[in-house]
């Protein structure tokens, strides 16, 4: 069975989250910060992270992201590479980092906004995660 | 190229004993009086030959008349594209000091031929060198124009040597002379004498009217390319740069040192340095020098060597430095004090007054300027976090309540216990925007209506109580253990219900916002000794660091470690409730540790109620 990690330090959001991925057939484990969430990857190895950006900081979504992304091949989630994120949130929102959809280095699969339409968030969830299949 | 930029400007550049400008505006003036004087030599010997009737070389004078003019083209050529360059460039071109040397030296050599051609010691063109050196003076600096005298009696001697010895021919230009008169020592003796000596003197009066006025364009032109900086740059630091090098460069003295006065008044800190610093000391205390005290009170002050242990304890007298003076910059308080070095006895004049008044007006400005638009980029920078932080906050409900009902409406088989627990969800949200919405209210209304409402008494057990309660959901959220001890009996202090509320809410709301996930946050209320309210709120949060205990009430304030823990924050609650407490006449006191916790106290006083019958 699928299995989908959601980091969202805001609880509704998380179980908005996790309501339009069960619908959607997928097993859902949670976390409230992005250590938690960095933790949870390695325990529960899932196929895909639905990760939120402002959480303990304004960025802390994007840190972690890059913290997976890391090319080192010594880094402990080196395993994890290549799993497809999706970040949540609004992108036109100012946040202290500056990130354009179209920049040149985007450490995540796709953006979705917030809030959540179920109904392209799974169609999303679902592409990447044939696409994972298929590149296996 | 437009008629402005062709137009024979130079730009005005300092240079250490030269000045190029100078040189060049006389160096234009030189080339002009060549060709006047190469067409004099031609108009000169045809009038003398035919006119006066005199017994003129005239070959060998036309020949050097044509000499004259025709060496004088290239270099009128040369002058004249150096001078477009500099002006493309912005600068003066250096080449110009040796083309002016080679020119006297041209010059020089032709008047000491056409000296010995019409009569060597005995020629009415001997005359013609005190012009010359004249324009020497004027071209190049004082020891040049004394080295170009001396030159010129050892060419004339020789030349009324050769002459005399016959090696060289004599020739008799004006017919009334005695024809031997070049022969004659008492002559020769004389005419030398009284030609050095007005050659000498000459060129001692016109260097002593030179030297000031070369000073004086230095000083002009340190104190005009300051004011460009200080009208060119908002960076304070490039300005201060610039004023300082321009000052040694136009001073020539050997270092200087520009100190801000710091906030607390009394200590200078090292901003800019030129040269060798003679003070080591990064930050020194005013009080410690009775001239620093008497600069920093806005008095301009000379120190010489032999004082130094008396004004200045911080100068070496063996440091090789003869005279200190130091120059307050004044704004609308004290910023800083120049201090200058200089290995020679600098004399205290009106002139040098003016200038260093002039250099540190320049400086003030530069400085106040900085702090002006440094303010304004702090106010803008927080600005732009306000409008962040409330978008997010303001958005941050909505958004999550809309995931929600939309989850819900895409979910027709959703069972009645979650939808249920959604629309409590929701409405706890609903009830979260409305408070954060009341909360910039408040701060709106608080602000607008400046506390006018009439205070009532209210029972603050109760208001606490209630508050409090408020909390337990988010405590319970956090893992935040709550501990709420309140007296039983109700203690009643003269406030507004908003203003009350806005005071506990901020502090019991901050207290579990800023404690992580686990801490425990207590709340007591009762009444001290003097029948005070004393509302106590202490927590195991982040803590707030000492320096910013201070500024805690300023609006959008927030501490560095609140900054920097990633805490969505405002910087606006804390300072609403200590507007709110000091105009209820009441007092706050923090204490904290970092990443231990905070204790806020709040003492207000309380009112007394009537006993009901």
């Amino acid at each position: 069975m699928t299995k989908i990690l959601v980091v969202d330090d805001d609880i509704d959001m998380a179980l908005a989250t996790r309501m339009a991925l069960e619908e959607g057939g997928y097993t859902v484990v949670e976390a409230r910060n992005s250590l938690e969430g960095l933790e949870m990857l390695k325990k529960e190895e899932p196929d895909l992270i639905v990760l939120d950006v402002m959480m303990e900081t304004n960025t802390a979504g994007f840190q972690a992201a890059l913290t997976i992304r890391n090319p080192d091949p010594k880094s402990e989630y080196a395993a994890f590479r290549n799993i497809p994120i999706i970040m949540l949130t609004a992108i036109h929102e100012t946040t202290e980092m500056k990130f354009t959809p179209d920049g040149e280095f985007l450490p995540v699969n796709a953006f979705i906004d917030k809030p959540i339409e179920p109904t392209k968030f799974l169609a999303k969830v679902r592409e990447l995660i044939e696409q994972k299949e298929t590149s296996n | 190229m437009s008629r402005l930029q062709e137009a024979p400007h130079l730009p005005i550049e300092l240079g250490r004993g030269l000045l190029p400008i100078d040189t060049a505006v006389n160096n234009r003036r030189l080339i002009l009086t060549r060709w006047v004087v190469g067409l004099a030599v031609l108009g000169g010997t045809w009038f003398g030959t035919y006119g006066l009737d005199l017994i003129l070389p005239e070959g060998v004078l036309y020949t050097l008349g044509i000499l004259i003019l025709c060496y004088n083209v290239p270099i009128w050529f040369l002058t004249r594209r150096w001078e477009i360059m500099s002006v493309r460039t912005g600068r003066a071109c250096p080449r110009v000091c040796p083309l002016v040397l080679v020119q006297v030296a041209l010059d020089g050599l032709c008047l000491t031929v056409f000296v010995h051609w019409t009569g060597g010691i005995t020629s009415p063109a001997l005359v013609f060198f005190f012009l010359h050196a004249v324009m020497v003076i004027l071209l190049l600096p004082g020891w040049v124009a004394y080295a170009y005298d001396v030159i010129v009696m050892i060419a004339i001697g020789s030349v009324t040597l050769l002459e005399l010895t016959g090696i060289l021919p004599h020739y008799v230009v004006l017919s009334g002379l005695p024809a031997d008169l070049h022969t004659d020592g008492s002559f020769i003796t004389s005419r030398l004498i009284f030609f050095g000596a007005a050659l000498f003197g000459i060129s001692m009066v016109t260097a002593s009217v030179m030297a000031p006025m070369r000073q004086r364009e230095r000083l002009l032109s340190a104190i005009f390319h300051t004011t460009s900086a200080v009208s060119s740059t908002l960076d304070k630091n490039t300005v201060l740069q610039r004023l300082v090098d321009n000052t040694a460069e136009a001073l020539n003295v050997q270092g200087i040192t520009l100190r801000l006065v710091e906030p607390n008044g009394y200590e200078l800190r090292l901003a800019i340095t030129h040269g060798t610093d003679y003070l080591k000391d990064e930050v020194i205390n005013v009080n410690e020098s009775p001239a620093y005290k008497r600069a920093i009170k806005g008095e301009l002050v000379f120190v010489e060597r032999y004082d130094f242990y008396r004004y200045l304890p911080f100068v070496s007298p063996r440091s090789g430095i003869i005279s200190v003076v130091l120059v307050p910059i004044i704004g609308r308080r004290p910023l800083g004090i120049i201090v200058l070095y200089a290995t020679r006895y600098l004399s205290d004049t009106p002139y040098l007054r003016h200038f260093l008044k002039a250099i540190a007006d320049e400086g003030a400005i530069a400085i106040e300027n900085a702090l002006t638009h440094q303010a304004l980029q702090n106010a803008e920078k927080q600005r732009e976090q306000f409008v962040r932080v409330f978008t997010h906050e303001l958005r941050s409900p909505v958004v999550g309540a809309q995931s929600l009902l939309r989850v819900v409406i895409a979910n027709p088989n959703i069972s009645v216990e979650r939808l249920r627990d959604i629309l409590e969800r929701l409405n706890r949200r609903m009830d979260n925007l409305l408070s954060l919405i009341n909360d910039l209210l408040a701060l709106a209304s608080s602000k607008a209506r400046d506390f006018q409402e009439q205070l009532k008494p209210i029972d603050m057990t109760q208001m606490t109580k209630s508050v409090a309660q408020d909390y337990l959901y988010q405590c319970e959220e956090k893992r935040i253990r709550l501990s709420v001890d309140v007296n039983v009996s109700p203690i009643h202090i003269m406030a507004t219900t908003e203003g009350l509320h806005l005071i506990i809410n901020n502090l019991i709301g901050n207290a579990i916002k800023y404690t992580p996930d686990g801490g425990n946050v207590w709340v007591q209320l009762n009444c001290d000794e003097n029948h005070h309210a004393r509302l106590t709120v202490r927590d195991t949060g982040i803590g707030i660091p000492v320096d910013a205990l201070g500024s805690l009430g300023q609006e959008f304030y927030r501490a560095s470690n609140a900054r920097e823990s990633g805490i969505m924050g405002t910087g606006l609650g804390l300072a609403t409730v200590y507007q709110h407490v000091s105009h209820l006449d009441g007092h706050i006191k923090v204490t904290s540790e970092i990443n231990k916790g905070t204790t806020f106290e709040i003492r207000l006083p309380t009112h007394a109620m009537p006993v009901p019958n």
